[in-house]
């Protein structure tokens, strides 16, 4: 057990440092966010989004990398691409790949940008190459670009998948990308309410205020281990339990980040809408906070002797479980 | 960063988990916390686990520990607290009072307290709070005053559990002013009271202690005079997460989906999404924890982590609390029962260790660096 950064860990946050600098994302904009390709491609270019495929500590890299692209506020889909790039297409990082599930026909993230869509099924994930008009554009208000694709496609899956694996890793990308988002909005929250003054004060000096905001924090902390965590041991139930946690907070930071900062905050001057529309928009996808709880406690809680607990195939410890599964 | 386990660590885990199956019946484990009539079960437990040289691993070898990884005493943390803490209240001894010791202690005061400690033959009380000091620890007026080679205390503290049965006190006093002193004050000392204060945490007794005219050594002194902020301080922040509260949590969370479940009755959707919601944040809490875990094994302090771990483990076991409860309904009202344990074990968890709001308080100040209030 180590909780410290280590040497290339920091250096991973160093080199996505420089870049972001050199190459910082477009500034926000209202409505359906425009894709940062020469982003996607530098990102892809560093080397930055092939962490996932080097074990442990290249998943908790690839987890690193998530946090700051979205806290920088990039309109890339960085969760995809980090963690299930290096699984789908190892040799070729910066091919762009979107994500939907078979059972639903929801407006699905840069599907209009995509060259590669997964179709997650219930015990198999099949991988289309996209063709110009599969997807048709959905205008929406969330700071990603969105489309709607054809339930069945006109040709051959490319390549396929164990759905569970492919889950796993949209869950980690998912819980990453809100993590960034999250840290993003606390932040902004910060420094506004630390310079803005009513009633001769600075609001965050008040205490109701103070609370508010420490709560965040807590939240943001807690959802950024257990995404660090879950891209470590990169297990279905750590990742479910991570999204889902994640996906509850991000819909909480959406309506308490707007509460705190006033009317100021709706403004697009302000830029805040640009971390809580995301937030809104990624707490949503993959099936939303309900879709992963229902994962995380069909695994967390299945058959396992009770003098044994550890469930098989699973190495943490203190993961004890019971014998009915809740439906 | 590394989540992973040593084969040892798993190991270490794997045999307390069997010592406690041998050595303890389920009653202890479904239980209340820390609680008194325990005591010489509690006893009788550490002196075992101090034999197998469990009882303080991670202390230095010439105080009795093993000079273990900080990791390993987290391991026995959270086992203990899964087990119903069967130690009692020599949690607080191994947590922190000792290692409080074992930094500003005299050599004299090494050779007396930490070897008992180490065997687990001596129950402590905090002498912390008084009732115009509460949260603002700072206002306390219990005083020692010097009186050559004695000091003489005079006052009284409130809510301290153990006190009944504990042979010594950890006593915050103040010796100036500004300046607070700690004392390792027999509770035999003429002039000590001890009172049991009526609440409604039923087997768990807390107490009212007078200190009138209490003449001690000035030996007793921890450390030097008007110091004790920067070793309560620290000690503080070894008990803040020094609970692992979220252990037991998670256990009773189990124990209660096992329970409701039992037959096949499937769990509704709502109280899956709960459920994971309560679990997670259990986890969440284990994992800030080790945070200030991870400070402690690298020698440094570990801030305002302290904070946001002790925050989260309140937040985990009120969710677990609100869980079991609704999840039991009224089979939770019957004393003694899983969810009347967890509920009122929850309505402690806010307080002890330092209030939530006081947790609140210091990560706005020391982590987000907001501007002090009026």
């Amino acid at each position: 057990m180590d909780l410290d950064l280590n040497a290339p860990e920091k250096l991973v946050l160093q080199k996505l440092k420089d870049l972001l600098a050199a190459q910082p994302p477009a500034a926000p904009v209202y409505g359906e966010g425009r894709l940062d390709a020469p982003l996607l491609r530098g990102l892809a270019a560093a080397g930055l989004l092939a962490f996932a495929g080097e074990g442990p500590q290249g998943r908790v890299q690839a987890m690193l990398a998530i946090h700051e692209v979205s806290k920088a506020n990039a309109i890339i889909p960085v969760g995809v691409q980090a963690m299930l790039g290096p699984v789908i297409c190892a040799g070729h990082p910066g091919r762009m790949i979107a994500v939907k599930q078979v059972d639903s026909a929801a407006p699905v993230r840069f599907a209009a940008q995509a060259e590669l869509l997964v179709v997650l099924g219930a015990e198999v994930a099949e991988i289309f190459e996209l063709e110009p008009g599969d997807a048709k554009p959905e205008p929406t208000h969330y700071g990603y670009p969105y489309a709607r694709v054809e339930a069945a496609l006109p040709r051959a899956a490319a390549a396929r998948f164990p759905a569970e694996l492919i889950l796993r890793r949209w869950q980690l990308g998912l819980a990453g990308e809100i993590t960034g988002a999250l840290a993003g909005a606390l932040g902004y929250l910060v420094a506004y309410l630390s310079q803005r003054e009513q009633f001769d004060r600075k609001l965050g000096a008040f205490q109701a205020i103070q609370h508010r905001l420490s709560e965040l924090a807590v939240t943001l902390e807690a959802v950024r281990h257990l995404a660090l965590e879950a891209a470590w041991s990169d297990r279905l139930d750590a990742a479910a339990v991570a999204a889902y946690y994640a996906a509850d907070a991000a819909r909480k930071m959406c309506l308490e980040a707007h509460q705190l900062s006033g009317a100021q905050g709706f403004t697009l001057e302000a830029g805040l809408h640009a971390w809580t529309l995301r937030l809104h928009a990624l707490s949503l996808e993959a099936g939303g906070a309900r879709r992963h709880a229902a994962v995380a406690a069909a695994q967390l809680w299945r058959s396992a002797d009770a003098d044994v607990p550890v469930v098989a195939g699973n190495n943490d410890p203190y993961n004890v479980a019971f014998e009915t599964a809740p439906a | 960063m590394d989540f992973g386990w040593s084969e040892t660590e798993h190991q270490f885990r794997h045999d307390i988990r069997a010592f406690i199956r041998s050595e303890l019946s389920e009653n202890v484990t479904d239980l209340v916390p820390g609680e008194d009539p325990y005591s010489q079960t509690s006893i009788e437990f550490c002196g075992k686990l101090a034999s197998r040289g469990w009882l303080v691993p991670h202390w230095p070898v010439e105080y009795g520990g093993s000079g273990a990884s900080p990791w390993m005493f987290a391991i026995l943390s959270e086992e203990m607290w899964a087990a119903g803490e069967p130690r009692g209240s020599q949690y607080m001894n191994v947590n922190w009072i000792g290692p409080a010791i074992i930094k500003a202690g005299s050599e004299a005061q090494k050779r007396e307290h930490l070897t008992r400690i180490a065997r687990g033959d001596v129950l402590w009380c905090q002498g912390f709070s008084e009732v115009e000091a509460g949260s603002d620890l700072a206002a306390m007026k219990t005083s020692a005053r010097r009186d050559g080679d004695c000091y003489i205390i005079d006052g009284e503290k409130v809510w301290t559990s153990y006190a009944s049965r504990a042979e010594f006190c950890f006593l915050l006093t103040r010796t100036s002013v500004s300046g607070i002193s700690i004392f390792l004050v027999p509770m035999a000392t003429p002039g000590i009271r001890v009172e049991v204060i009526p609440t409604m945490l039923d087997v768990h007794v807390i107490h009212r202690l007078t200190f009138e005219g209490v003449r001690i050594p000035a030996a007793c002194r921890l450390g030097e005079e008007d110091a004790g902020w920067s070793i309560v301080r620290d000690a503080l922040s070894d008990e803040r997460v020094g609970t692992p509260r979220f252990a037991r949590a998670e256990i009773v969370l189990d124990r209660v989906l096992q329970m409701v479940c039992a037959g096949g009755a499937p769990l509704d959707g709502g109280a899956a999404v709960r459920a994971v919601e309560a679990r997670a944040a259990c986890h969440a809490a284990r994992l800030l924890s080790y945070k200030v875990r991870q400070s402690r094994a690298t020698g440094q302090s570990a801030g305002p982590d302290a904070y946001v771990g002790r925050a989260a483990i309140v937040r985990a076991e009120r969710l677990v609390a609100d869980l079991v409860v609704d999840l039991l309904a009224e089979e939770s009202l019957v004393s003694g029962s899983i969810a009347d344990g967890e509920f009122r074990t929850s309505m402690i968890a806010g307080l002890g260790g330092g209030s939530y709001e006081m947790q609140l308080n210091l990560i706005s100040r020391l982590w987000l660096n907001l501007p002090k209030g009026a």
